[in-house]
């Protein structure tokens, strides 16, 4: 697993439990990771990372993992509004159980391999 | 500081170009009064400075045929003696190199206020009348002309293809000149729109003689402060005064910088302190000398260490508010960036932009990062090249 932070395959996590939750449930069924997992160190830093994260050159997926322990309405329209600033189209009105997979809104380019990367 | 009035409106608030060298189509939508540019090689941000400098002359044949000059694009042909002859090639200022059916467009979004080139055919009295002012223009010789609009004002450039024993291209490019200031006076004197003032400044380290031009414009002024104190940020503040002084009285050329410090009798060269202060002190006297206008940096970067980038930036951005320049820079380096976004950052009331210019499959599209984002890319180490 690379661990450049601008690698083409991302995925955004809270903190280091969040990190080792997510790698630990991946590794279950696979051997290794084709993505990196970036530990932003509060949910804070990673909402302000978004539109810097989604306009990192030859970026081909970016993955969100954020709790919603408080309030889903608020903190999806925390990551949306993001979203909407870096010039991402199409994202739902709300979350799904399955998690929500945006393909193929500029600038974020090319098909990702984001069946992997899902938020929820 | 943070009003608009009309005379700190920035020329260019947005950018657009078509047409122009290797930019089909290109627009940025919000430039700062200092702009910086990143990308891969070739992808074209040098040309988008071009285009700038080509905006600010309003398309004058000058600035065309300086463009064409620096980037070699000459036309060859051979004569009787199988002597090479040469002429400027204003194909290669479209994109594609085809002019036929093509215009360049370079301006801020708003249309009204774009500068258009396109080639045009001159009618038989425009024709007659450059032939007969210049009367070396031999038999076998063609004119063709561009035409450059700008706010309801146009100009005619002509361009002379010249046969066997043509001029020689100093001659040529002269010429053409003059003919275009003929052209512009039998169409009426007020006819050209005011150039606006841009230097540019390259890669590479300022000539003396430049460095000599420019400080002919600030000494004993206050931007001769401005120009020893960017110095300062380099050496110090044991640097005292900077002066330019001749080898020879009669040899311009010859003219050499030398600083002087402070409890040090003996003046050292101005080039024997190292490229971070001549670069800095060369963006200091061409920020002074571009009042009111645009200054273009390619690849800002060079020669500046990565601890001194963002005191760089912060004097780049006060002495472009305080004297009302538009700056835009093109960099490959990410202490460049990081330093350019905290100073951005840290001065609240002067815009700074940053703009990756992508190019894929033809296609050419500018990603825009806001002060706040740069900012936060800065802090998280993202990346933004």
């Amino acid at each position: 697993m690379s661990d450049d932070p601008n690698a083409p395959c991302v995925l955004l996590v809270e903190g280091p439990d969040d990190r080792h939750v997510v790698l630990q449930l991946y590794l279950r069924t696979h051997d290794d990771t084709d993505f990196i997992i970036d530990d932003k160190g509060g949910v804070d830093p990673l909402l302000d990372s978004i539109p810097s994260e989604v306009k990192v050159d030859e970026r081909k997926a970016l993955g969100i993992v954020l709790d919603a322990d408080e309030s889903i309405s608020d903190r999806w329209a925390a990551v949306t509004s993001r979203l909407e600033e870096a010039g991402i189209t199409g994202v739902p009105d709300g979350p799904a159980p399955e998690g929500v997979c945006i393909e193929g809104s500029p600038p974020i380019e090319g098909s990702a391999p984001c069946r992997e990367l899902a938020s929820g | 500081m943070t009003q608009e009035t009309p005379g700190n409106r920035l020329h260019l608030p947005s950018l657009a170009i078509a047409g122009f060298r290797g930019i089909r189509e290109l627009s940025i939508s919000r430039l700062g009064r200092v702009t910086l540019l990143t990308g891969n090689n070739a992808v074209g941000k040098t040309t988008v400075l071009e285009a700038v400098r080509v905006f600010a002359a309003r398309g004058r044949h000058s600035a065309l045929s300086t463009l064409l000059r620096d980037r070699d694009e000459y036309t060859t042909d051979a004569d009787d003696d199988d002597d090479k002859i040469r002429s400027l090639d204003f194909a290669a200022l479209f994109f594609g190199r085809r002019r036929s059916q093509k215009r360049i467009a370079i301006g801020p979004i708003a249309a009204a206020h774009r500068l258009t080139i396109e080639e045009v055919a001159l009618a038989d009295d425009q024709l007659s009348l450059i032939e007969g002012l210049i009367p070396e223009f031999p038999s076998d010789g063609a004119i063709q002309a561009l035409m450059s609009r700008f706010e309801g004002k146009e100009q005619i450039l002509p361009f002379f293809w010249m046969g066997e024993g043509s001029p020689a291209d100093g001659r040529s490019i002269g010429a053409e000149a003059h003919a275009a200031r003929l052209l512009r006076r039998a169409m009426g004197a007020d006819s050209s729109p005011p150039e606006i003032r841009c230097w540019s400044l390259g890669p590479g380290l300022l000539a003396n003689a430049k460095i000599a031009r420019l400080w002919d414009k600030v000494a004993l002024t206050d931007d001769e402060d401005a120009a020893v104190n960017a110095l300062r940020l380099v050496m110090g503040d044991g640097v005292h005064r900077v002066a330019m002084v001749a080898e020879h009285p009669h040899r311009r050329l010859r003219t050499r910088p030398i600083v002087r410090f402070k409890g040090d009798p003996a003046p050292v060269p101005l080039k024997s302190l190292g490229d971070g202060a001549v670069r800095l002190f060369g963006v200091a006297l061409a920020l002074a000398n571009s009042r009111d206008g645009f200054l273009v940096i390619d690849e800002a970067e060079n020669g500046i260490h990565h601890s001194l980038q963002e005191r760089f930036w912060r004097m780049v951005l006060e002495t472009a508010e305080a004297n009302n320049v538009q700056v835009l820079a093109t960099t490959h380096s990410r202490d460049c960036v990081e330093g350019f976004a905290r100073a951005a950052t840290e001065s609240q009331h002067i815009e700074g932009a940053l703009a990756r210019i992508n190019r894929r499959n033809g296609e050419m599209w500018a990603v825009e990062y806001s002060e706040r984002d740069m900012w936060i890319a800065a802090e998280q180490g993202i990346e933004v090249r």
